[in-house]
């Protein structure tokens, strides 16, 4: 297992696990950030790609918390979200985000070249 | 019988004689009934009328042959009182006779019963008097009565007619006067002198029945009287004679120019100013030839003089007003005139004086707070919607009061006194007071006759809090909607695109290939959509805060023109930019938002160019510096300038179909909101059929 999903939006999940499937990466999934959470911590991900808008916790809360403990503070996160604008931008970045993605603006196909980035080379 | 009495001395042959010559010659249609209402008889005006034989044969029916079926049940009705009531009261009544082509009159009747000795009917004497010309001419003189009550009316609109609210006022006459004489379309045409000395017109006004006014400029539509077909017409009217004509009944020539289509009749009524020809009133009927009586014409003649008389007046005024009238002696021939003309508006005056009772009235029923000052801020009158928005004040109202109840949230003073001294309305929104959103307009009053001298203002005090929650929470729900359209999209437009990618070996048909990209495409559009709609809201909602920075525009627009290089270039037009010769292209604005609007508008430029090519160039206005982007298209259309600034665009537009499938066309909406954003603006300067368009962009220059 390589990346850890967390959004709970199932076809969405759907869409990108398949994109990293096809391209050789394993994938392990959760749909709110509560479970997400608990994943991260116990099955240590190369990478978290996270979603902001969830129900409950929002994505901004889980990456405090990830941040927060030294159990997954050094996991990269990569921000997946459709609040376009700049300041939506800045806060996932400034919160510890890697980078941070609008779905609607880039394919799976470009979150899985942007995602192996930041895994180790097999 | 009695014995002894005159008549007895008559032969009773004579007696009938005399009768039967009285009947045969009266105007008046005799008829002779059976009691079961046959005709028996009837004298030689009824046999004319009635179409009936010299030796016709008794027996007709007289209910179902002659009295129009509708009426037949009450006609009926009336004969039977008549047979069974006793004595000899005639039974009264009106009705036309239905005959067989020929025009049907009103007749006035009367019914008498002719009964034996033993008192039983044995006959009934119908006596119809001919009533249409009566019923006619009294239509006529009610029809005069409403279009003189109008013209009064019009006439009160012309004497308060300041020269701002003029072509309103005219309007105003036109539907008044109009709705008045019932016509369908009323218009006024001015003349105007052309160069060769030959006498132009144009239509100026025009008012229709189903409510559209409209208000013209001469701009190319100008003819001369022998080009629109009216010759006959300026030989008349130039003579101060109105004209009625049926348009079945018209020489061709004279169909041709400014009668509509469905016009059956119509009046024309000249307008003089002083012995000067102006031009023509004209009143159109469509539904049928409409018969014109003296009388009306007449009022009609009443009302082109005094829209002659208020020109005139309009005239000297703006005459006297006009600063490059210094002479005195001109003044002096004017002013005899001018004092009738004060004369007229002291009249006007008084009937202010009376509307002002019922104004009063008015005032107190708005919902609106409503508070009148003085010149120094006193307060004179307010209404008691100000006490129902912010709440009771035991001790009235002053400025001094209202600005201790909204405390630092409106300068109401500072307000005010910039609303006197600019001589304008001043809106303030958004004034918290409580729990509610208030909103201040402020407005001067200005004098009429006075050169337009402030005297005072109106301060108008709404409770804009609901108002303002329902936009909010619509554009609220408008942004959260466009962000929930996104992610179905997104799942739409990934997938569709890696199965393209990634599992194209799987498809063995091409057209599930073609199926699949047009898929793709679409959902691409959709989601550019979305972010279009969802900038406008976050923009409509200032939630866009533009980075104000100084920057070189220069740079801008050769970034913006070298990224559409290749468009221009693919549709062979020139693409020229002339840079200024100072350095004078420092703005203060926000770089990002600026390249947005150009894009914008040099790729609305390039969209509806065909032949020839764009221009860019520099100018400058006070504190301003203009980007103007003409191109050498095909123009837009008077009619779609007012709407392009619009959000949505009605359809049917010419817009509309001429902007093409991939945009949402509110790139110029967005364009003007975010200049506006900017402390800029965006606006068309000039656009002519065949001519092209130039949009401009203006931005503050940067200190």
């Amino acid at each position: 297992m390589s990346i850890l999903i967390i959004d709970d939006d199932p076809v969405l999940v759907r869409m990108y696990q398949r994109g990293l499937e096809v391209s050789g990466i394993g994938v392990e999934t959760a749909e709110d950030g509560e479970s997400g959470l608990k994943k991260a911590a116990a099955l240590s991900p190369k990478l978290i790609l996270l979603d902001v808008m969830m129900p409950k916790m929002s994505g901004y809360q889980v990456l405090d918390q990830l941040k927060a403990s030294p159990q997954t503070a050094n996991i990269p996160v990569i921000v997946l979200t459709n609040l376009a604008s700049q300041e939506d931008i800045n806060r996932a970045l400034e919160k510890g985000a890697v980078q941070c993605i609008i779905k609607s603006q880039s394919d799976p196909l470009e979150v899985v070249s942007i995602a192996k980035k930041y895994l180790p080379q097999a | 019988m009695p014995a002894s009495s005159d008549l007895t001395l008559l032969d009773a042959s004579l007696e009938r004689e005399i009768f039967r010559s009285y009947i045969q010659r009266t105007d008046k249609v005799v008829v002779i009934l059976t009691p079961t209402l046959k005709i028996r008889t009837a004298n030689n005006y009824g046999r004319s009328i009635l179409g009936l034989e010299e030796n016709f044969k008794s027996g007709i029916d007289f209910i179902a042959t002659y009295v129009p079926s509708s009426l037949a049940p009450e006609v009926v009705a009336d004969y039977e009182t008549l047979l069974n009531q006793a004595g000899t009261t005639p039974v009264k009544n009106e009705f036309q006779l239905q005959l067989q082509n020929a025009v049907s009159n009103d007749y006035s009747w009367q019914h008498f019963a002719v009964r034996d000795n033993s008192g039983e009917v044995s006959a009934i004497l119908s006596v119809g008097e001919d009533v249409s010309q009566e019923r006619q001419t009294e239509a006529v003189l009610k029809r005069r009565d409403a279009t003189l009550e109008a013209f009064s009316r019009a006439a009160h609109h012309f004497l308060l007619a300041v020269p701002e609210y003029w072509e309103e006022n005219v309007l105003e006459v036109l539907e008044l006067v109009g709705k008045a004489r019932g016509s369908d379309r009323v218009y006024l045409c001015k003349n105007t002198p052309l160069e060769n000395g030959d006498t132009g017109l144009y239509l100026r006004y025009e008012w229709k029945a189903t409510g559209e006014r409209f208000n013209f400029l001469p701009d190319g539509q100008i003819k001369t009287y022998p080009a629109a077909g009216l010759t006959r017409w300026a030989e008349k009217l130039s003579a101060q004679e109105a004209l009625w004509e049926e348009i079945a009944a018209l020489p061709s020539g004279e169909k041709q120019w400014n009668i509509a289509p469905q016009a059956k009749s119509l009046v024309v009524v000249p307008v003089f100013v002083g012995n000067d020809w102006w031009g023509y009133f004209g009143f159109e009927d469509w539904e049928e030839v409409y018969p014109y009586a003296l009388p009306e014409l007449e009022a009609l003649k009443a009302v082109a003089a005094a829209f002659g008389a208020a020109i005139k007046r309009k005239r000297i005024e703006e005459e006297l007003s006009s600063e490059k009238l210094g002479v005195e002696k001109k003044i002096e021939e004017r002013t005899q005139e001018l004092k009738l003309a004060q004369q007229e508006i002291k009249e006007g005056l008084l009937r202010i004086r009376q509307e002002k009772a019922r104004l009063t009235a008015s005032i107190h029923s708005l919902s609106l707070g409503f508070l009148l000052t003085e010149l120094n801020g006193q307060v004179v009158l307010y209404n008691h919607a100000v006490n129902d928005i912010l709440g009771e004040s035991p001790e009235g109202w002053s400025l001094e009061i209202l600005t201790g109840r909204l405390g630092d949230n409106l300068d109401l003073k500072k307000t005010l006194a910039l609303c006197l001294k600019n001589r304008r309305e001043m809106v303030v929104e958004d004034v918290t007071y409580q729990d509610k959103f208030l909103r201040f307009l402020f407005t001067p009053i200005k004098m009429i006759e006075d050169d337009g001298r402030v005297i005072g203002a109106v301060i108008l005090i709404e409770d804009a809090t609901q108002a303002k929650m329902l936009q909010k929470s619509r554009d609220e729900f408008f942004a959260v909607a466009s962000h929930e359209l996104r992610t179905p999209l997104t799942a739409i437009k990934g997938n569709s695109l890696m199965i393209l990618k990634l599992f194209s070996q799987s498809i063995t048909d091409p057209q599930v290939t073609e199926m699949l990209q047009d898929i793709l495409d679409s959902s691409e559009r959709l989601i550019a959509i979305v972010n279009e709609n969802l900038d406008v809201s976050r923009l409509e909602m200032d939630k866009i805060n533009p980075v104000m920075e100084p920057f070189d525009l220069l740079q801008t627009i050769h970034q913006v023109m070298e990224e559409l290089k290749g468009s221009a270039a693919s549709k062979n037009l020139a693409w020229e930019f002339t840079p200024p010769s100072d350095n004078s292209t420092m703005v203060l604005a926000d770089t990002g938002r600026t390249k947005q609007i150009l894009v914008n508008l040099l790729g609305n430029a390039l969209k509806y160019t065909q032949s020839g090519g764009i221009k860019v160039l520099i100018d400058h206005q006070p504190g301003k510096v203009l980007v103007k982007v003409s191109d050498s298209g095909e123009g837009i259309p008077t009619e779609d300038q007012t709407h392009l600034f619009e959000k949505f665009k009605m359809a049917g537009d010419r817009i509309y179909q001429r902007s093409d499938s991939e945009s949402t066309g509110m790139g110029l909406y967005i364009s003007r909101l975010l200049a506006q954003a900017m402390g800029g603006s965006v606006y068309l300067e000039s656009s002519a059929a065949g001519q092209g368009s130039t949009f401009v962009l203006a931005l503050n220059q940067a200190a």
